[in-house]
């Protein structure tokens, strides 16, 4: 009886122990499982803040890093991610785009930048130009005028100085996209390289040896002026004033070359790096990277290379210790001497014989009016237009004294004294030997620009060798 | 001195060829012609010389002009004549130089140097524009530049008695006072002759420098 | 003489063509000077615009100032250079009127009968 009693007892027990048992397995497992949740979920997090913490490294260094170097400059190589965990994810394409965008918004900041100041120096640099070139006018007539070797040597030091002054201006202009300025005829390649000793300060100091009988043709003549100017004018400023420059020539099976040795220190590596880039750089040139103070002297040569189809090297050694400039000059800017083609030629030789007819081949002594030009109602007109200088129609400075009863103006006659006389033809000295040369400082030159260098001459004070002191 | 010589090419004068003065020639002479703008040097210096009008200036070509980008901007479109000048051969042995001189007062240091050597000074005036000659005039008695006065006569131009020029210009009674076509060589001729004629009778005031 | 070629004004200025000299080495010419090339001398050596003057001085006399218009160039500056082919030997200047001195009686009567002659 017992028996069954107990085993009444003891299913029931044992199949509530069994549920118990299946129902803690299950909760164990069931808990394990979250704990390897919830611990895979703090990895998760874990790895989210660190792609967080490298997403945020990977930001400031695109602000601190990436786009500074977009903006300091084209040349310095694009910075790339600084974790390479990201490479191909979605989140690099978007850093990739936001810099190249940025690039994009540089760029055009800076061409518009770089537009915009050559728009400017331009349109300043035509009216300078313009002005040097009458004034150069201006100095011409008056060499043409005056007879006085006194009026001469002041005319030569203001032209001497007109002439640099106009180059200077002249080559701004061309690195702002001008053209040179001036067409001129078809020229003597000799004449093309006195053109350019011209305007450079120490022009005594240029030596220009023999060379082939050849014109450099009407389109390239100026621009060679120009390039062989900035060639001389770096070769004087970096040699010896004691030192001469040589140009020599030497033909060459399909064109010329010109040669300009100086005697100076030459250039190093990185100044030969910098004059190489600046005599390739073409047209692509920015104004805003050539220094301060600018040196744009090989800037200019090598645009002005790149237009018009010459080259120009500066990195050999001259065989006197300093630089050897190279400029070769290609067949199609020459032409054989006096048989230039080129439309200005045509035009001047055109003008000539305009000339020619207008004025009487040698006259023998004509007589009567039938020797009287048809034309010539009035004697006047035959009086030609060019003489009327400006200010020619100065106001007499004789006064008028009264009216004759015919109605014409009455003057006194001027009584001369004779120690009046005497002074008034005393002339200056002549020179017997003193012949100064045409040394003098820029000051004193400056000051002889009078009206011109006014405006000018503090720019000029304060940049007295606005090239700078390396060799450019 | 300087750079040596370049190219074996002969520069040939842009002029032409020249007519050369005789072998013979010993002496040369040079007298003024002198007066305002449009008075008629040019056409008197042009009826008397030999030689064409040879200026001390080019005709005004491309070497000034500017291209392209400086168009627009103002440009001088001509320059200004030095002189003109012409010679005649007189004799064998003598050949005269004309000298055309404009008659502006800012032109005197142009004069100090001219004015050297030179016989005398024949004033161009114009009735018309009587005062413009005036301070060529007082340049000249400045200078102590013996001249005669010769009336260039353009057609239509009033004519005014030789008494009331002579008052108006206030002229010395030796002075010698001319009419003259400057397009006419035998006139002209006379106004030159008028002139050393008067050169010839002149007291010995010496002009130059003692 | 070779046809009359066009030479380019203002390219070389008046201070290089004189080696910056204003002043020549004599002030004894006038603007009515007569040169003449010296026959057999060769121009060799010279700078274009000496050689120039010696081209346009070897056909015959020439005052100062018809070289300078022939050769376009300032009377001033053509006086230096002929100057200095003068001391080189290149040419020779025959008398102008003597400066500093009256015209004399004879030159004018000479002047005079000359222009008369032309009548």
């Amino acid at each position: 009886m017992t028996s069954h009693i107990s085993g009444v007892v003891f299913w029931p027990v044992a199949a509530v122990a069994l549920v118990a048992l299946v129902m803690w397995v299950r909760q164990a497992v069931a808990a394990a499982r979250l704990r390897r949740r919830l611990a895979a979920t703090e990895q998760q997090v874990r790895d989210r803040e660190a792609d967080v913490r490298i997403r945020e490294a990977e930001v400031a260094h695109l602000v601190d890093v990436r786009l500074p170097a977009v903006e300091l400059g084209g040349r310095r190589p694009q910075q790339g991610l600084r974790d390479g965990r990201l490479a191909g994810t979605v989140y690099a394409d978007r850093m990739d785009q936001v810099v190249s965008r940025f690039v994009g918004t540089v760029e055009k900041a800076r061409v518009r930048a770089d537009q915009s100041a050559k728009a400017t120096l331009k349109a300043a640099m035509r009216s300078v130009q313009a002005l040097a070139n009458e004034q150069q006018l201006s100095i011409s007539d008056m060499q043409d005028r005056h007879d006085s070797p006194y009026v001469l040597q002041d005319l030569m030091e203001i032209d001497h100085a007109n002439s640099q002054f106009a180059r200077r201006a002249q080559a701004i202009a061309v690195l702002c996209g001008s053209w040179p300025g001036r067409q001129r005829a078809a020229s003597p390649l000799i004449d093309v390289l006195r053109g350019a000793k011209s305007r450079i300060r120490d022009y005594q100091r240029v030596e220009i040896g023999q060379g082939p009988d050849v014109d450099v043709i009407s389109r390239a003549v100026e621009p060679v002026v120009l390039a062989v100017a900035e060639l001389l004018d770096n070769a004087t400023r970096h040699s010896q004033p004691n030192t001469s420059v040589e140009v020599s020539l030497r033909p060459a099976h399909n064109g010329t070359t010109i040669v300009i040795d100086d005697a100076g220190v030459g250039m190093d590596e990185l100044e030969v790096s910098v004059a190489v880039e600046r005599l390739g750089g073409g047209e692509n040139l920015d104004i805003n990277r050539l220094g301060d103070p600018p040196q744009f002297g090989f800037a200019v040569i090598g645009v002005l290379a790149a237009r018009y189809g010459f080259s120009v090297s500066v990195d050999t050694r001259s065989p006197y210790g300093g630089v050897r400039a190279v400029l070769f000059l290609p067949k199609a800017l020459l032409v054989a001497s006096g048989t230039a083609a080129a439309p200005v030629a045509a035009r001047a030789a055109a003008h000539r014989r305009e000339a020619a007819q207008a004025e009487l081949p040698v006259r023998t002594p004509v007589r009567g009016p039938a020797a009287v030009p048809a034309a010539a109602g009035h004697a006047a007109a035959a009086e030609p237009v060019h003489e009327r200088a400006p200010g020619d129609d100065d106001v007499p400075e004789t006064p008028i004294t009264g009216a004759t009863a015919g109605g014409l103006p009455k003057r006194r006659r001027r009584e001369v004294s004779e120690q009046q006389f005497a002074a008034r033809h005393a002339r200056p000295a002549e020179p017997a030997g003193e012949d100064t040369g045409p040394i003098r400082t820029p000051y004193e030159t400056a000051s002889r620009m009078g009206a011109f260098a006014r405006g000018t001459r503090s720019g000029r004070a304060e940049s007295a060798d606005d090239e700078g002191t390396t060799q450019e | 001195m300087g750079s040596a010589p370049a190219s074996d090419r002969a520069l040939v004068p842009p002029g032409g060829t020249p007519s050369y003065v005789a072998d013979s020639v010993r002496t040369a002479a040079k007298i003024l012609v002198v007066g305002h703008f449009a008075v008629g040097k040019t056409t008197f210096v042009g009826t008397l010389s030999e030689i064409r009008p040879l200026r001390t200036e080019e005709p005004l070509s491309q070497a000034g002009a500017h291209v392209d980008d400086l168009a627009g901007v103002p440009d001088k479109t001509a320059t200004t004549v030095a002189m003109d000048f012409g010679r005649l051969t007189l004799s064998d042995s003598l050949v005269l130089y004309l000298f055309g001189a404009p008659g502006q007062k800012r032109f005197t240091r142009l004069w100090t140097d001219m004015l050297q050597g030179a016989l005398g000074a024949l004033v161009l005036a114009d009735t018309r524009r009587l005062h413009q000659s005036f301070d060529v005039m007082g340049l000249l008695e400045e200078f102590g530049m013996p001249y005669a006065v010769a009336v260039n006569q353009f057609d239509g131009a009033p004519h005014f008695p030789e008494e009331e020029i002579r008052e108006a210009l206030d002229l010395l009674p030796d002075t010698p006072l001319i009419g003259c076509d400057a397009r006419d060589t035998a006139s002209s001729t006379k106004a030159l002759i008028a002139l050393v004629e008067h050169l010839q009778t002149r007291p010995a005031l010496a002009p130059q420098e003692s | 003489m070779t046809p009359p070629r066009k030479r380019e004004q203002g390219l070389v200025r008046a201070y290089v063509v004189t080696d910056g000299r204003a002043h020549p080495t004599r002030n004894t010419l006038d603007i009515v000077s007569l040169v003449n090339a010296v026959p057999g001398r060769s121009p060799a050596g010279l700078t274009p615009e000496r050689r120039a003057v010696m081209d346009l001085c070897r056909g015959g006399a020439l005052s100062v100032a018809e070289v300078a218009g022939y050769l376009a160039l300032p009377i001033s500056v053509t006086k230096v250079l002929i100057s200095d082919l003068i001391d080189s030997g290149h040419i020779i200047a025959r008398a102008a009127i003597p400066k500093a001195q009256l015209p004399d009686v004879q030159l004018l009567q000479e002047v005079l009968d000359g222009l008369r002659a032309r009548l």
